[in-house]
């Protein structure tokens, strides 16, 4: 493989696991906090439910208060709310069938992205080199380039 | 008179139209003559969605409640300037502020590009699009519509709208949408015409740089504001507004870079005629996006008839741009080339790929639960875990590459010189990196730091080079001086790398205020305290105070370093004093937070509820508070104020004599 694909292959490779990755997992030992920021609020406010200060918030609050000192796992208790209220309840959806193509979408599109641009680097590249060939040794471009730079230092410097 | 204010936007559609007729058959026949009459009308827009502004603001002032508009959003005993900034808090007056500074803009472009080649189609254009603005301010959207009765007061301005960031946050926003129509008009009128070159890129070179600025400053606002007064700690949610805001930005900032590889070299023509014709469609696409309804529901589509004329709108835009951007591709293609796949070029065009990468993930992101619904008939919500997982590497891309790009040579670069150019800011930012992961073991922190030590590295090592070529040309010229001379004449230069700068204390203010968080939820009666991330807590009581039919509850807390001294139970380090507002016509309780600065920090409290409780066989008072600690928040608006004051430096004219005195 080489250098010139191998470098953005593994930067698009590294990107995925990062997306991938489960969301910062949630400890045996989980907060309501922690709850609240996976979770919406279902009063139809469309905030995290961490945001959220309305009744309908409050009360969502307490009851993962209670599933957490009932011994409840998080997991569990996500579980439990989505099938009360479906995948909307989520903050984000879970990595997995339909999905995968919410998270995996913009890799996809910059990996196309960075093999266009890559393409079109390498052609402006070779065109700059045939337009250099062409030049023969004595032609004006040492002079011309000369008097840019000494006007590019006057103007600048 | 607000019969007067529909009568007045009627003239301005008819004036609309009427000067894009004239000005097309004047530009068939190449008439000077029927141009300036084209001109006139334009100009006469201004006069009238000024004059139907001002009828609107008199309507508000004199709280004439017979108009729908000023019914719905003003009150008897709302202050002044809350009920003057109420033009801009419903669909209708915002859409009336977007044509008046149309309007505006138009006549300025008319004014300072008088002589400009391009004027003519240029108008034309802008004055087709406000047709389009005014038809719905006249037709779909009126703010002059009245009510059969007379109601005694009115509804009032949502009690969240009534904030001095209100005053300038939809404004600035606006101005920065409506901004991107004059380079848009001069890029298209420049396929139009056949001329491609760098000419129209020149010309709204400020333009450009304006509207970001002020898009910047909308949407800095826009944050600091929901900061302030939402109640929730944070300032930027990927709700689907925010996300109409920050792809057009995200694409303009792709732009602003762009149009430097084809002013210095000729290249990258139909590339950024796309940008451009890219950012004023997203401008569109927000505000179909926000006034649909769609991103509620899809069902919701039908119930809003203005997203169905911003979809027409926006398909018109979009294949009028594409059909010129294809017929005109020939004229597009570039004849230059770079030399090196290594050079200043290609990482410029890096930075259009990150850039263009965020405002792809953020649409992806925004516009997939619809797709989903469609698909596969499922609702799901895609919230701010999903945008930060997705555009925090990106964003952190783009931060590593601000730090590099200063330092690769224009046409070509090698590796080794490159390595050599970058070694003391890559050892700025590995120091950075270690030294924040030693204090804080936070892996993203780390990153950040260590980019923002190599951004911040690569400008001074920058200016350090810079400044000792230009005393090579003036041995005697003192340092200061020899600064002073260098950032004033390379205003443009120095000016992006503060905004960069900026960009860079932004990330560091925005990292350390999320990942160093503290968060909490107290429940307190009178008397009782709390530790919270070093500071101990008294709850004092609730002070209830009655402010005409509004109801405020305050809960008091005495802040007081932990294991400092005390200063004493009643006044504290600091007295907090969150509270909970109701409001006559509104069943929802808000809250208004409280805040406290220590040094870069915030200590941040909501009144989350509060009530009476039996406690130890007795009834007593409780209040429940939501305190957040946010670390380092202060640097997102000391960044944001180094970023406004780049770019307002970079707009500054090339000072007079500068260059003679750099000879």
């Amino acid at each position: 493989m080489s250098r010139r694909i191998g470098l953005p292959l593994t930067a698009a490779v590294i990107w995925a696991v990062v997306l991938l990755f489960p969301l910062s997992p949630i400890h045996a030992s989980w907060t309501v906090v922690d709850l609240e920021k996976r979770l919406m609020c279902v009063c139809g406010c469309s905030m995290v439910l961490a945001s959220c200060l309305c009744s309908r918030a409050d009360e969502m609050r307490e009851d993962l208060r209670s599933k957490r000192s009932s011994g409840m796992d998080a997991e569990e208790a996500i579980r439990g709310y989505v099938l009360r209220y479906g995948q909307q309840v989520l903050s984000s959806p879970p990595k997995r069938g339909f999905n995968l193509a919410a998270w995996t979408g913009p890799l996809v599109a910059i990996i196309a992205g960075a093999l266009i641009l890559a393409g079109s680097l390498k052609n402006f590249v070779k065109r700059g080199r045939r337009r250099l060939e062409t030049l023969k040794e004595g032609d004006e471009i040492l002079p011309q380039l000369r008097t840019r730079v000494e006007s590019e230092l006057k103007k600048y410097m | 008179m607000a019969e007067l204010g529909s009568l007045i936007n009627g003239l301005s559609l008819f004036t609309s139209l009427l000067a894009v007729s004239i000005l097309i058959l004047g530009i068939r026949r190449s008439d000077p003559a029927i141009i300036e009459m084209g001109y006139r009308a334009l100009r006469a827009v201004l006069l009238l969605a000024a004059s139907a502004s001002l009828i609107l603001m008199v309507l508000l002032a004199a709280r004439y409640f017979q108009v729908d508009y000023v019914y719905q959003h003003t009150s008897r005993d709302l202050p002044l300037l809350y009920t003057l900034s109420s033009f801009w808090a419903g669909q209708e007056g915002s859409l009336l502020l977007w044509e008046v500074i149309l309007a505006g803009l138009t006549t300025v472009v008319l004014w300072r590009h008088r002589d400009h080649l391009h004027l003519p189609i240029v108008a034309a254009i802008l004055g087709s699009i406000q047709v389009f603005f005014t038809f719905l301010v006249t037709f779909v959207s009126s703010p002059f519509v009245q009510l059969p009765f007379f109601p005694s007061d009115g509804r009032g301005l949502n009690p969240l709208l009534q904030n001095p960031g209100m005053l300038l946050h939809p404004p600035t926003q606006y101005l920065g949408y409506v901004g991107f129509t004059v380079p848009y008009a001069f890029a298209m009128a420049a396929l139009i015409r056949g001329q491609t070159g760098p000419d129209w890129i020149r010309t709204t070179r400020r333009w450009t740089i304006i509207s970001w600025l002020f898009l910047t400053v909308g949407i800095v606002t826009g944050g600091r504001w929901a900061y302030v007064e939402l109640g929730w700690g944070g300032y930027w949610a990927w709700d689907p507004v925010e996300n109409a805001s920050f792809m057009p930005w995200a694409v303009a900032t792709a732009f602003l870079h762009s149009v430097m590889i084809q002013q210095s070299k000729g290249m990258l023509k139909g590339w950024n005629v796309s940008l451009i014709a890219l950012t004023f469609l997203l401008t569109i696409f927000g505000t179909f996006l926000t006034r649909s309804g769609i991103v509620q529901s899809v069902h919701s589509f039908d119930q809003s008839l203005l997203g169905v004329y911003f979809l027409g709108f926006l398909a018109t835009i979009a294949l009028f741009s594409g059909y010129l951007i294809v017929t005109r591709g020939p004229l597009l293609r570039d004849r230059n080339s770079f030399e090196g796949i290594l050079s200043k070029e290609s990482t410029f065009l890096l930075n259009n790929l990150l850039f263009l990468g965020l405002a792809f993930a953020t649409f992806w992101g925004t516009v997939f639960p619809i797709l989903s619904e469609i698909l596969v008939g499922r609702k799901i919500t895609i919230g701010a875990p999903f945008f930060n997982q997705v555009n925090g590497p990106i964003f952190l891309a783009v931060l590593f590459l601000t730090g590099v790009c200063p330092l690769v040579a224009w046409r070509r670069c090698s590796i080794p010189k490159l390595g050599r150019n970058l070694l003391i800011s890559i050892l700025a930012g590995l120091l950075g990196a270690v030294t924040v992961n030693a204090l804080w073991k936070d892996p993203f922190l780390s990153l950040t730091a260590g980019a923002g030590s190599l951004v911040t590295a690569s400008i001074l090592h920058e200016l350090w080079k810079e400044l000792r070529v230009r005393r090579t040309f003036h041995p005697r010229e003192g340092a200061l001086r020899a600064l002073k001379g260098l950032v004033l004449l390379r205003n443009r230069k120095y000016g992006g790398y503060a905004v960069h700068f900026g960009v860079v204390v932004m990330a560091l203010g925005i990292m350390t205020s999320s990942t160093l968080k503290q968060e909490a939820t107290v429940t307190l009666t009178p008397g009782s305290r709390s530790e919270f991330a070093g500071f101990s807590l008294l709850f004092q009581g609730l002070e209830i105070d009655r402010e005409g039919d509004v109801q405020v509850t305050k809960g008091v807390l005495v802040v007081n370093r932990s294991d400092g001294p005390s200063r004493g139970n009643r006044n504290g380090l600091a007295r907090l004093r969150p509270a909970r507002i109701r409001h006559p016509n509104d069943p929802q309780a808000h809250s208004e937070v409280d805040i406290h600065r220590f040094g870069m920090n915030d200590l941040y409290a909501i009144l989350a509820g509060f009530g009476p409780a039996e406690a130890n066989g007795k009834r007593e008072s409780f209040a429940t508070f939501k305190v957040l600690y946010q670390p380092g928040i202060h640097l997102i608006w000391i960044g944001f104020y180094f970023l406004l004051g780049g770019g307002l430096f970079a707009l500054l004219p090339p000072r007079k004599g500068s260059r003679r005195e750099s000879l």
